[in-house]
């Protein structure tokens, strides 16, 4: 009230009463014409749009990713979908130019549109790639926009039918941009998930399909197990009780009795034939069959035998038969051969083995799936009853491992089962997850036991250094888990348009630390990851400790512009917010107010006036500790609006605290203390220093009164009954 | 039901059976069709009658490849059964009355319609062919006849017997001058056979219709496809199970009285007069469309005989006078 009176103050109050109303009616405002906006926006998509995509591939750029002539080319909306050009030249097909966001509505890690125009040539590779736009955060000015474009253009000769293994790093295509692995991940699965899209959409390996080939040269040990796990072999278990029911019959005596339990397999692959059967059988068998034929084995335990008794007059059996498409393959006499036990190891012993050909002219595709009908007959004349035949199919697929030219299992697949980028990263990151699990158990620990280290002040101090010297080198510099309001915009752009995890789950330090954050912000307020987790509040606060020790003096902040310095922060903030909601790629360029991605990420490493910035920050910090936390950062100031919802007051006070002392309030690192006692929890970075204070008896003034009073010469108990005051929200 | 009784009555009319059940639009009840998940019939032509397959809750790649591989199956079978194809090998046996390596798909059918005919006392017999030939022939040369000479009747009607098809020794065997025609129980087999291979392949929730019709929607959650009977307001829930109809009215041979229908009586030599319509329900589509066809030919007693024999079956026969309701067997 005193301070109202002098007016520089009083304008200054004004002015940020002010500030912060008019932007807390802007982002409300925007909120509501964003929503709008995207709900017009997703109508408007799905109705049409491709016009003006079309238009935007067709630039002399992309053409030059077919021709060095570019205006020689054609460019046409192909027919069908997904959305793509078609590039002609002298009116032949040359390939396909599409974007991935016409094609799959690609974002980027930031939850935007990430829009990259490809080239796709007949041969299903990748003839060029360009980076149309983008607004991932990482990339906007960390790195350079050659970087960036050298890794997308890096994709041209990329083959998309080759095979990406989850976990494995792949060399076919271009290393991650480094520092923004995320970003490219998800470039490359855009680039890679469309391209294939697209060659499906457009048939582009339909005469291919067709002739897909077996393998019939190459051969891998395999034991029985394995080649029942990959499907290679396959079997049906038919019981007593299933075929008793199929003719109407009771279940009979035994009826889970093995009745049949047919095995199947294609056996031309070497890999397959050679390791079933004995080499000297399986040669034998492709030796005597001719070019192109077909070998399938048949193998059975049970009661019934598949070859019966008849084909040894008919020269046809007549209980099997192989059934693809519309066509019947009939085994006959003379494509039979018996062969001995199985080879493989931990193949069973069968009841009966038979290998069959079947010719190469006969139209057996064995590259597709096909079955074979087993066929059971009861009754009959003879036993004076009416015949009744049922039969029953074994289905096979050969597994694509053994097919030349088959496009990849996550190929055909055009959408549900995609490989999930995400799992990826955490497989590759799961030692520095580990590590990070182990230091959100400790910090945990510190919390709960909070009292206990806070009466010991020694082992205090050394926790606190080593913790935060750990959170500086290994959170921040090592696996560059620094937390951003850029985070916080992504998080609420993606509610606003569809929340996916997938996307918050590609980077694993960060979403670990953000689930952390969302228990500990509920907890004890936002200061546990201000003070314990943030790499540059660490940064800040070992290096503002080493200025100490050369005895640099601080300087303490008046609390009435103390006081009023804090909206800055929530300002920066609600700004950044606000205008992410017309354009983010400008929020990103304010959320540089953020000196973490030049000091944390990019360890300084950039353009001059982005390492002067937090150089002073830094600087600024020698004096007044934790300079940035206290009066700029945007992300605290986020954290802190929700922070108002916390549950536990775990910070202990007297009452005489700011009536008798204010001792805690000129030691509190940001000063979040009030003259009158209490504990900001907007501003509290929770390092526990008032409560090490609070305990000790050389430095608490309530101890050192008490102690006088009754005499005592030793230091006071804390547990002594000592009317305590709760730090509660101001 | 209230919904069910509104009903439009349809008649569709084949060259075959006289399937004009009208499948209710599927609705699926409790749990909600994952997202991508649509409902996809397919519609076409198969055996020469309309033909549709109906997914409820398919993703419309799936439903495609899965429908082309189910017409794969079709042709296959047709390509067996079929009277109207040169090389199929119904028209191989009843050129040479024998075939010395059958498919099994024709031997599995033919002990079916020896078993259905042995059921029925001959009411449904295959060796019809001879009869049912003269009468096309002999309406076509002279429309609007009243009858079929009687020594030429007495003649084919002579060759009608099931039990001259001799499935022993892996072989099948006619009497010299049979000839068959499946043409009363193919579509069901063959709806059978794309429900096996549907089943097999994991499928639930969908109606086949190939002339018969076929319901898979077996487990718990799914919902019954309703079937409206033609002539009547009957609606039939399938859920595992099929419906199978024969109609005189499907098609009628030009003759004066109008009386000459496909249908043909093996023991009467006439077509039957009994009733206009017959709607078997039989969780086999080919016992219920060999049944349809045989019932046209039986009295209400005999059918009761027959039911007593197979389980499972239920019938709704359609009585050619309009004073008699329509009764449930």
């Amino acid at each position: 009230m005193e301070l109202r009176r002098h007016w520089p103050v009083g304008i200054f109050f004004t002015v940020a009463k002010v500030l912060t109303t008019v932007t807390l009616v802007s982002v409300m405002g925007a909120t509501c014409v964003r929503l709008l906006g995207t709900v017009c926006l997703a109508a408007g998509q799905t109705a049409g749009g491709s016009a003006k995509e079309f238009a935007a591939l067709d630039t002399i750029s992309n053409r030059r990713f077919f021709s060095n002539a570019p205006e020689q080319l054609t460019l046409q909306p192909a027919r069908g979908s997904p959305h793509a050009m078609r590039v002609l030249k002298d009116g032949k097909l040359r390939g396909y130019l599409f974007s991935t966001y016409g094609v799959l509505g690609s974002l980027g890690f930031s939850g935007k549109p990430i829009d990259i125009h490809v080239g796709l040539g007949l041969d299903g590779k990748i003839v060029g790639a360009h980076m149309h736009r983008h607004q991932e955060p990482i990339l906007i000015l960390g790195i350079s926009t050659k970087a960036l474009s050298d890794y997308v253009a890096g994709f041209k000769g990329f083959d998309i039918r080759t095979k990406l293994v989850e976990g494995v790093h792949n060399t076919a295509f271009p290393d991650a941009v480094s520092g923004a692995s995320v970003s490219s991940g998800v470039i490359r699965d855009a680039i890679i998930r469309s391209a294939r899209d697209v060659a499906i959409g457009h048939n582009l390996f339909a005469g291919e399909a067709g002739g897909a080939k077996i393998d019939r040269t190459s051969f891998k040990h395999a034991t029985w197990p394995a080649l029942v796990r990959n499907g290679t072999v396959v079997h049906r278990k038919i019981r007593l009780r299933e075929v008793n029911s199929a003719f109407d019959q009771p279940p009979g005596d035994n009826p889970d009795g093995t009745f049949i339990d047919l095995w199947a397999a294609l056996a031309t692959p070497p890999t397959i034939g050679q390791n079933l059967l004995k080499r000297l059988s399986y040669n034998d068998a492709i030796s005597k069959s001719g070019v192109g034929d077909n070998l399938i084995l048949l193998a059975a335990n049970g009661l019934y035998s598949f070859r019966g008794r008849d084909w040894r007059k008919s020269g046809i059996f007549d209980r099997i038969e192989l059934v693809q498409g519309s066509g019947t393959f009939r085994f006959t006499k003379n494509g039979y051969r018996l062969t001995g036990a199985l080879r493989a190891a931990g193949a069973p012993e069968f009841r009966e083995i038979a290998v069959f050909t079947i010719p190469a002219n006969s139209g057996f595709n064995p590259t597709k799936p096909w079955r074979i009908n087993l066929v059971v007959a009861r009754g009959g004349e003879e036993n004076g009853t009416v015949q009744r035949i049922e039969s029953f199919a074994l289905n096979y697929t050969l597994p694509d491992q053994y097919i030349i030219g088959a496009p990849p299992n996550n190929f055909t697949e055009v959408d549900g089962a995609r490989p999930r980028l995400w799992l990826e990263f955490w497989m590759t990151q799961r030692p520095r997850i580990a590590m990070l699990m182990v230091m959100l158990t400790v910090l945990t620990g510190i919390l709960f036991f909070q009292d206990a280290l806070a009466k010991r002040k020694k082992l205090y101090i050394a926790t606190r250094g080593a913790f935060v010297s750990v959170t500086l080198l290994f959170l921040g510099l090592y696996a560059g888990a620094q937390l951003s309001v850029v985070n916080v915009i992504t998080f609420v752009h993606s509610l606003m348009g569809g929340f996916k995890w997938d996307l918050f789950l590609l980077n694993p330090m960060v979403f670990i630390l953000w689930g952390f954050i969302a228990v500990s912000l509920l907890f004890w307020g936002r200061g546990v990851y201000c003070g314990w987790l943030c790499p540059f509040g660490a940064l800040q606060e070992l290096t503002n400790m080493a200025a100490r020790r050369l005895g640099v003096k601080q300087i303490a902040v008046p609390w009435g512009l103390h006081e009023r310095l804090w909206p800055i922060k929530y300002v920066a903030f609600l700004a950044i917010l606000a205008i992410s909601l017309s354009s983010m790629t400008m929020a990103f360029t304010m959320a540089e107010i953020e000196p973490f991605k030049t000091v944390i990420i990019l360890k300084f490493v950039r353009e001059w006036p982005f390492v002067i910035y937090p150089l002073l920050l830094l600087t600024a910090g020698l004096f007044i500790e934790r300079f940035y936390c206290r009066y700029l950062c945007p992300l605290g100031a986020a954290l802190a609006i929700p922070a108002r919802l916390r549950m536990f007051e775990w910070l202990k006070r007297r009452h005489q605290c700011g009536r008798e002392c204010n001792i805690c309030a000129t030691h509190c690192t940001v000063q979040a203390i009030h003259p009158m006692g209490q504990i900001n929890p907007n501003e509290c970075i929770y390092c526990l220093r008032c409560q090490v204070n609070y305990y000790d008896a050389t430095t608490c003034r309530a101890l050192k009164d008490r102690a006088r009073r009754r005499g005592v010469r030793g230091p006071v108990e804390a547990s002594e009954k000592v009317s305590q005051r709760e730090g509660g929200p101001t | 039901m209230k919904s069910d009784r509104r009903l439009s009555r349809r008649r569709a009319l084949t060259i075959f059976a006289a399937a004009a059940a009208i499948p209710m639009l599927p609705v699926t009840r409790g749990r909600q069709t994952p997202t991508g998940y649509k409902s996809y019939t397919w519609r076409g032509s198969a055996m020469g009658t309309n033909a549709s397959i109906t997914f409820r809750a398919a993703r419309l790649d799936q439903a495609q490849d899965v429908t082309e591989q189910c017409l794969a199956e079709v042709e296959r079978l047709e390509n067996i059964f079929s009277l109207y194809r040169d090389h199929s090998e119904l028209c191989e046996l009843n050129r040479h009355g024998r075939i010395r390596a059958p498919s099994q798909d024709m031997r599995r059918l033919l002990a079916l319609v020896k078993w259905i005919s042995a059921m029925t006392a001959g009411a449904f017999d295959a060796t019809v062919q001879p009869l049912w030939r003269l009468n096309a022939d002999w309406f076509t040369e002279n429309p609007g006849g009243a009858n079929v000479p009687a020594a030429d009747l007495v003649k084919a009607r002579a060759l009608v017997d099931y039990r001259g098809i001799d499935l022993a020794n892996g072989e099948v065997n006619l009497r010299h001058g049979q000839q068959l025609t499946l043409n009363g129980i193919a579509q069901g087999y063959i709806t059978d056979r794309i429900g096996e291979l549907l089943k097999s392949m994991g499928w639930n929730n969908l109606l086949i219709n190939l002339g018969e019709y076929r319901a898979i929607a077996s487990t718990s959650d799914a919902t019954p496809f309703h079937i409206g009977l033609s002539h009547s307001n009957i609606v039939v829930p399938l859920a595992d199970t099929s419906i199978a109809s024969s109609s005189s009215d499907a098609l009628r041979f030009p003759s004066m009285t109008g009386r000459h229908t496909h249908l043909l009586n093996p023991a009467t030599a006439q077509s039957p007069q009994l009733w206009r319509a017959v709607h078997v329900h039989h969780p086999s589509a080919a016992i219920a469309d060999g049944l349809s066809t045989a019932f046209c030919n039986m009295s209400a007693n005999q059918i009761a005989t027959v039911q007593r024999k197979i389980p499972n079956i239920s019938v709704w026969a359609e009585p050619y006078r309009d004073d008699i309701a329509p009764a449930k067997t």
